[in-house]
């Protein structure tokens, strides 16, 4: 979600994603290796120059805080740290802090709650980077404050967003980017757009606006090329679980922060207009409503439509890469009757990198789209 | 807004919320934004 938001923000600018993340992982390894053959393989190996890092959850084992747990995490956490900026000069790390154990929409964990563990495992990531000239984000307050907002709500639907405490689903991925997008100052906008009714005449911020007219009946009509796209809210869910995210959306800040792609039309008459988009409906607004401004963002439009095809290109770049990672690499390296066919399957499958990252891009430029407004 | 589906009615509150409540929490440009053109991002 996190390369979806710059991939549609940033149309033109080349960065370059990897996935290494993986479940059930500590400062020491886990399913997919011990953490030096971790790190070599699975990050260093890409040449990196921003790298992530959230560990925690695993580490303190589900227990109350036990200090000889948190010493192994301090330490390998230190070491994992000093590795990383040794094997890639230079690189900028952001180090997060763990993400929530729900206590919010079930009952405690135990006394003292398991993630009052994860905060005390979370003030030594903030200290670590501090002395280590790291970034860090913050994955677990923000995060356990839309819990309570969202089990204030709807508490069945609250449970939800991270259904087995650990894990979230999608919704609460999302507000998780958000953090992690925060922590690096990504603008709210998208595009501003403000039209004169009366005179045709426009403010924009990050798009251009031209071919104003007046049709017949009141209606107006002009033509936008936005710079950027809105966050593809939706493009992962209508799996059953709309509910959990629509809520988790509702509960959090991340329209406001993040997906800002305002239209302002004043000196309508006054009165209620349809909104389309080259020629479909996008919504019905007073003139007042459209005189304060509209979020385009959260309308069905064509762009949040380009957006959602932009999102499963990003999907279906990140899974064949991870099945090139887990399903083959990892699991059949040592593997004497798999092995010799393994590296010519890697080679093609990372060459659907490239093509895959070019569609994804060009599915994310900018159109030009036609706007009109009509009185009901 | 009869014509549209629940789930849109639902965004479109959120949206409409968040327009009428005064717009951005933040007020970052792309300048600020700390990923760069040719960044490898490993997660």
């Amino acid at each position: 979600m996190t390369e979806q938001y710059i991939v549609t923000r940033f149309p033109g600018i080349n960065v370059r994603f990897v996935h290494s993340g993986c479940g059930g992982d500590r400062v020491t390894g886990g399913g997919g290796g011990p953490i030096d053959l971790r790190l070599d393989r699975d990050v260093t190996f890409y040449k990196p120059s921003v790298v992530t890092v959230m560990l925690g959850m695993n580490d303190a084992s589900y227990r109350p805080f036990d200090a000889n747990i948190f010493k192994t995490y301090a330490d390998g956490y230190r070491h994992l740290v000093s590795k990383l900026k040794t094997d890639n000069p230079g690189v900028r790390l952001t180090l997060i802090k763990p993400s929530p154990f729900d206590d919010i929409t079930r009952p405690v964990s135990f006394p003292g709650r398991y993630n009052a563990v994860l905060l005390r495992y979370s003030d030594f990531v903030g200290e670590l980077a501090a002395g280590e000239g790291a970034s860090t984000a913050d994955l677990n307050g923000p995060v356990v404050d839309m819990l309570r907002r969202a089990n204030a709500t709807d508490p069945q639907n609250a449970a939800k967003i991270i259904p087995d405490r650990v894990h979230p689903d999608w919704g609460g991925h999302l507000i998780m980017a958000e953090c992690l997008l925060k922590s690096w100052n990504a603008p709210e906008l998208v595009s501003d757009v403000a039209i004169d009714a009366s005179t045709g005449k426009a403010t924009t911020r990050n798009a251009k606006v031209g071919g104003f007219t007046k049709g017949a009946g009141g209606a107006i009509r002009w033509n936008t090329t936005e710079n950027a796209l809105p966050f593809p809210l939706m493009s992962v869910a209508g799996n059953g679980n709309d509910a959990p995210y629509n809520l988790a959306v509702a509960s959090s800040d991340f329209v406001d922060a993040l997906d800002q792609e305002m239209l302002k039309v004043s000196n309508l008459t006054n009165g209620r207009y349809r909104l389309t988009i080259d020629g479909k409906p996008a919504g019905e607004f007073t003139s007042a409503q459209l005189a304060q401004g509209i979020n385009l963002a959260v309308l069905p439009t064509p762009m949040l439509e380009q957006a959602r095809l932009v999102g499963r290109l990003t999907q279906i770049r990140a899974d064949i890469h991870n099945s090139r990672w887990r399903e083959f690499q990892v699991p059949q390296a040592g593997n004497p009757q798999a092995g010799q066919f393994i590296p010519a399957l890697i080679k093609n499958l990372d060459a659907a990198d490239g093509p895959l990252t070019k569609a994804q891009r060009d599915a994310a430029k900018p159109r030009a789209h036609a706007f009109e407004l009509k009185p009901l | 807004m009869s014509e549209l589906p629940c789930m849109t009615k639902l965004l479109l509150g959120i949206g409409m919320g968040a327009a009428l409540l005064g717009g951005a929490a933040n007020a970052q440009t792309a300048s600020d934004f700390a990923i760069k053109a040719g960044d490898r991002v490993v997660f």
